[in-house]
């Protein structure tokens, strides 16, 4: 029986994808913890211990950026959970518009983050449209992507807005596939609408908000590309985060150190996303 | 009570729907009224319309801009992800397959590596150095096989879920007809997973068209430029030339435009089916 | 009067300034001078003007048809356009074919491309390098064709300019000139300071009172500051350096070699205080972070603004988007605390450099356009498309008339008084040397962090290079 389990199912037809991705990235991501800790210039690496990962915890704009990154990363990731659920529900409650809304606010996925990082970059120009909109309603302007206290909000403002579609979609699907007939009950019951939602809605939803949770925060850890574009990481080290520092130093041809940045954005991934997963996964446990 | 609620839920729909003419439609407004006007009309930067219309003028100037790099640009890109797609769909199922039917450790094993995948970032200067001494490094044929491999775990995950739903009574049958493992997949299993296999093509082209940090990193240089690493090119060569960047804008973000246009429901349902978990 | 005029003249040989016009090809035998006799206005006038230049040797049979020549540059705009003719002449005149292929105009990014290619061995047959200290990190011994057998090679180009691109001991030369030289200093609005009657200023305090005239008396910014411009925001700190160089010629390699702190040079630091200045006083623009390159011209040349600490390079771009204007500019070193001691720092052209490991049939081809690069004819092409705004660094060759007063001035200092900015000799720069400049430029760091923040930076890169003694 297990002969013709495995003559059936060879393992040769599973090679090629696996060969692939072992060499392409499995090998490179254990090579990384090697190559972290030595001076590296593609040909040779010089073994330094750990004096890479102390040199990126004591520079200023790596620090800044590890602290940038968290903040990013959980506040787009909130505010993409907590708008998109409210969407979500909405959307669900069976309102004309529904497929309107849902076709026009996921629409920004379809673009590159250079794209949108232009269209962000000349609406928040000092005389950019949203200024002259804040004029004429007689507040002043604000300098959006060159002062350092708005300058990330900037940033997370352009990601939230890219990326809130995804999150409303997967939500969407997640409360569609609750049974009608359990929230119809509870109504019939006299629960008011938050205490359906509470009760009701939000526990079966865990799956899906795990799922959200889950994609959002890895996304925007490693987020770079809508950074990079938009404000380059400045004024100063306000927008810096882990992908743009590690490129500054990639482009020095500082690769060890490059290397330790990624190392610990690496670790920073395994450190929340794995207990977030966790502590879902147990609250979804207790519910059930 | 009830009809008061269907008031406020209706106004808040008109209101929700009015949002979006702020949050979306007037920003597509700009953006394209910005790639009809001139130089100095755009630098501007107003919702007002264009002194005169420039909008081909402008269209010409970025297709001619350095020996019409746009167009190489266009290839490259629709060679990338035409190239990654169709070797993912084929790599994935297969191993999809192998994996969910196949007893034993291996299989765990590989689900185990598969799982680590959806989650970890990948490490960027070491894959250089792998493409290096795979001779790939900067090469077309380099990229597509970055990006295979990044895309790879998600793809087999979907698939496998995908996998999990279809009877083994199915393989059994087709192995008793005298079907061989090869003819199996080809014949019997690919062709059950066409949904899937949709699913994944839409939302995996979307990604590697749009993506930037991959090319950036591992093909610099513009014979082999893709239209994201044009556009941004052009970003800092015209800093605030916006009438001509816009139009690049559009015109690298049309054909995926133009497909959520005719295709949104398709693509929203395998945005939907994506999203569940592995 | 006259000896004077002789001796600006002997100097501008000897330090190959720039060349516009090879008298030589005004030959009706040559194409590229017939085109651009038919463009009046155009730098081609000069080309009536006569010296022994260097000519393209017509007789010599140079037929590459078939050959196809990849090149990378990273050089966009008008001057993107006057390389390209350049090699559209060349193209044209052997039969070659030249596939050009355009690295980020970032230029750290392309060095880093160059970078990779060379460590594995990917080179473009031609590519545009920086040159000096960075040019080392391509490897050049391994890397790099050496061009010292060529017997044009020292004929052509300037001494001081092979002087950057050979080996330590001198032999070897791996590049020649691919663009104009670049001079930092003030440019201002003559016509600004006229009505004001303003002095140009030969110390900083003289600078600083005519910053404070004009901001009390008229409504414009004194002083425009690009600094959303990674190379806007260094300008006036790196031309410090002439002075730096001028007090201590071995300031370079002793900080290299770690016996000499920044900050222990107060000359040094006055850079830092400069900015530091224009800050605390309000004499730079209002939100300098949002300036670009192309506005801070553009205010310039319309009189908003008084003056500007650029390169020379700011004038084609003035003649781009105010042609008329570019007559109104002029030019002062950046002053400092003698009106004694006053010099210019520059930027030496970039390079191009042909890579060793091109292939045999495509060896001869790369080096006839190499050659071809250093002579008048691919000069007149250069000019037909823009006019130069500094130094070819190559020899026999004149001044065009065109060129604006404001270069003209600039490259008469770089005669009299002037250094190679420090990068030049020094290849240690940290990876966030903009950012703090940035923030020194607007108050966040004093001059006194800002060196601090400099040399911790600077510190980490030294390390990761492996500079011994670090």
């Amino acid at each position: 029986m297990k002969n013709r389990n495995q003559r059936t199912y060879p393992l040769w037809m599973a090679a090629p994808g696996m060969l692939i991705y072992v060499v392409v990235f499995i090998i490179p991501t254990f090579a990384s913890f090697y190559f972290s800790m030595t001076i590296w210039n593609l040909k040779d690496a010089t073994f330094i211990g750990l004096d890479n990962f102390i040199t990126f915890f004591t520079m200023t704009n790596t620090r800044t950026a590890l602290i940038n990154t968290a903040v990013f990363a959980l506040v787009t990731c909130l505010v993409k959970l907590v708008l998109g659920l409210a969407l979500a529900v909405y959307v669900c409650s069976g309102i004309r518009s529904g497929n309107y809304l849902k076709i026009v606010i996921f629409f920004p996925y379809l673009l590159g983050n250079v794209v949108v990082a232009l269209a962000f970059r000349a609406l928040l120009e000092p005389a950019g449209v949203v200024n002259q909109f804040l004029n004429a309603m007689g507040f002043d302007a604000i300098r959006w992507l060159t002062d350092k206290h708005y300058a990330l909000a900037s940033c997370m403002i352009a990601d939230i807005w890219k990326g809130i579609g995804t999150v409303t979609i997967i939500l969407i699907a997640g409360i569609c596939a609750i049974p009608k007939s359990y929230t119809e009950a509870a109504a019939i019951d006299g629960a008011s609408p938050w205490n359906i939602f509470r009760k009701i809605t939000l526990p079966l939803l865990m799956p899906s908000i795990n799922t959200v949770l889950t994609l959002c925060l890895i996304g925007g850890l490693r987020s770079y590309d809508l950074i990079q574009a938009l404000t380059g990481g400045g004024p100063g080290y306000s927008s810096e985060v882990l992908g743009t520092a590690v490129y500054k130093l990639f482009a020095r041809g500082s690769y060890g150190l490059a290397t330790a940045g990624n190392v610990i954005l690496f670790i920073a991934v395994a450190l929340i996303v794995f207990p977030v997963n966790s502590f879902i996964a147990k609250r979804e446990a207790e519910i059930s | 009570m009830i009809k008061k609620r269907s008031f406020a839920s209706k106004l808040l729909e008109i209101l929700l729907v009015a949002m979006t003419l702020f949050t979306h439609w007037l920003i597509l407004y700009f953006v394209i009224i910005t790639a009809c006007k001139n130089t100095e009309d755009a630098a501007g930067l107003t919702l007002s319309f264009p002194k005169e219309f420039s909008f081909l003028e402008n269209l010409k100037y970025i297709f001619q801009y350095q020996h019409s790099a746009l167009l190489r640009a266009f290839k490259n890109s629709l060679l990338i992800t035409l190239i990654s797609i169709f070797f993912l769909v084929l790599a994935a199922s297969a191993t999809a397959v192998i994996m969910q039917r196949r007893k034993g450790w291996l299989s765990r094993f590989s689900n185990k590596l598969i799982v680590a995948g959806l989650i970890v970032p990948a490490s960027v200067i070491p894959t250089y150095w792998m493409l290096n001494l795979l001779h790939v490094a900067n090469t077309l044929a380099g990229l597509c096989l970055v990006e295979v491999a990044t895309m790879f775990p998600f793809a087999v995950m979907l698939y496998k879920g995908y996998i999990s739903s279809l009877p083994t009574e199915i393989d059994e049958a087709a192995v008793i007809d005298g079907c061989g493992s090869l003819s199996l997949y080809v014949r019997i299993l690919f062709p059950l997973l066409k949904p899937i296999t949709a699913t994944v093509i839409i939302l995996r082209s979307v990604l590697i068209y749009n993506d930037f940090e991959n090319p950036q990193y591992y093909m610099s240089g513009s014979s082999t430029q893709t239209v994201q690493l044009f556009v941004y090119s052009l970003k800092s060569a015209w800093t605030t030339d916006y009438g001509h960047l816009f139009t690049a804008a559009i015109v690298v973000s049309l054909p995926l435009v133009l497909l959520y246009i005719f295709l949104n429901r398709q693509i929203l349902e395998g945005m939907t089916a994506g999203s569940v978990k592995g | 009067m006259k000896k004077k005029l002789a001796l600006a003249l002997a100097l501008s040989c000897t330090l190959g300034l720039a060349a516009c016009g090879s008298p030589g090809t005004s030959s009706s035998a040559d194409p590229g001078t017939e085109s651009s006799s038919s463009v009046s206005q155009e730098p081609a006038g000069s080309l009536a003007a006569s010296s022994d230049s260097v000519q393209f040797e017509e007789d010599q049979e140079w037929n590459f048809e078939g050959v196809t020549l990849n090149i990378a540059h990273s050089t966009t705009g008008e001057v993107g356009d006057a390389l390209q003719a350049q090699l559209d002449a060349f193209s044209e005149l052997t039969g070659c074919k030249i596939k050009v292929e355009l690295l980020s105009s970032n230029s750290e990014e392309s060095v880093y491309t160059l970078e990779v290619r060379a460590a594995t061995g990917n080179l473009p047959d031609l590519f545009q390098s920086s040159i000096g200290a960075q040019l080392d990190k391509l490897d050049p011994a391994a890397n790099i064709y050496d061009l010292s057998g060529q017997d044009w090679i020292r004929e052509n180009v300037a001494s001081s300019y092979l002087d950057l691109v050979s080996d330590a001991d001198g032999k070897a030369v791996y590049c020649i000139p691919l663009t104009t030289s670049n001079v930092a200093g003030c440019f201002y609005n003559r016509k600004v300071y006229e009505e004001l009657n303003l002095e140009i200023p030969t110390t900083w305090e003289e600078f600083l009172d005519n910053c404070e005239t004009i901001k009390t008396s008229m409504d414009k910014v004194p002083v425009v500051t690009p600094y959303s411009d990674g190379a806007g925001s260094q300008i006036l700190f790196l031309s410090q350096y002439y002075y730096v160089w001028n007090e201590d010629p071995g300031f370079a390699e002793k900080y290299t070699n770690r016996e000499v702190e920044l900050h222990d040079s107060e000359t040094f630091m006055r850079g830092l205080r400069k900015l530091n200045d224009l800050y605390t006083k309000g004499y730079q623009s209002d939100d300098p972070l949002a300036v670009s390159f192309e506005k801070s011209a553009i205010d310039l040349a319309n009189g908003d603004a008084v003056m500007t600490f650029s390169r020379t390079n700011i004038m084609s771009t003035i003649s781009n988007v105010a042609p008329d204007k570019a007559g109104d500019i002029g030019f002062f070193p950046l002053p400092d605390t003698s009106s004694e001691v006053r010099g210019v720092a520059t930027w030496m052209p970039v390079a191009w450099c042909m890579s060793k490991n091109i292939a045999p049939e495509k060896e001869a081809c790369a080096l006839a356009l190499m050659e071809y690069l250093t002579t008048g004819e691919a000069i007149d092409a250069y000019c037909q498309v823009t006019t130069p705004t500094g130094a070819f660094m190559l020899n026999n060759v004149t001044l065009p008339d065109t060129i604006s007063d404001a270069a003209r001035e600039a490259q008469e200092w770089v005669a009299k008084s002037s250094t190679s900015v420090m990068e030049y000799s020094c290849n240690i720069k940290g990876s966030n040397m903009v950012t703090i400049l940035q923030m020194a430029e607007t108050g966040e760091y004093t001059p006194e962090e800002a060196i601090a923040e400099i040399e911790k930076d600077n510190t980490i890169d030294a390390q990761q290079k492996g500079v011994a003694g670090w």
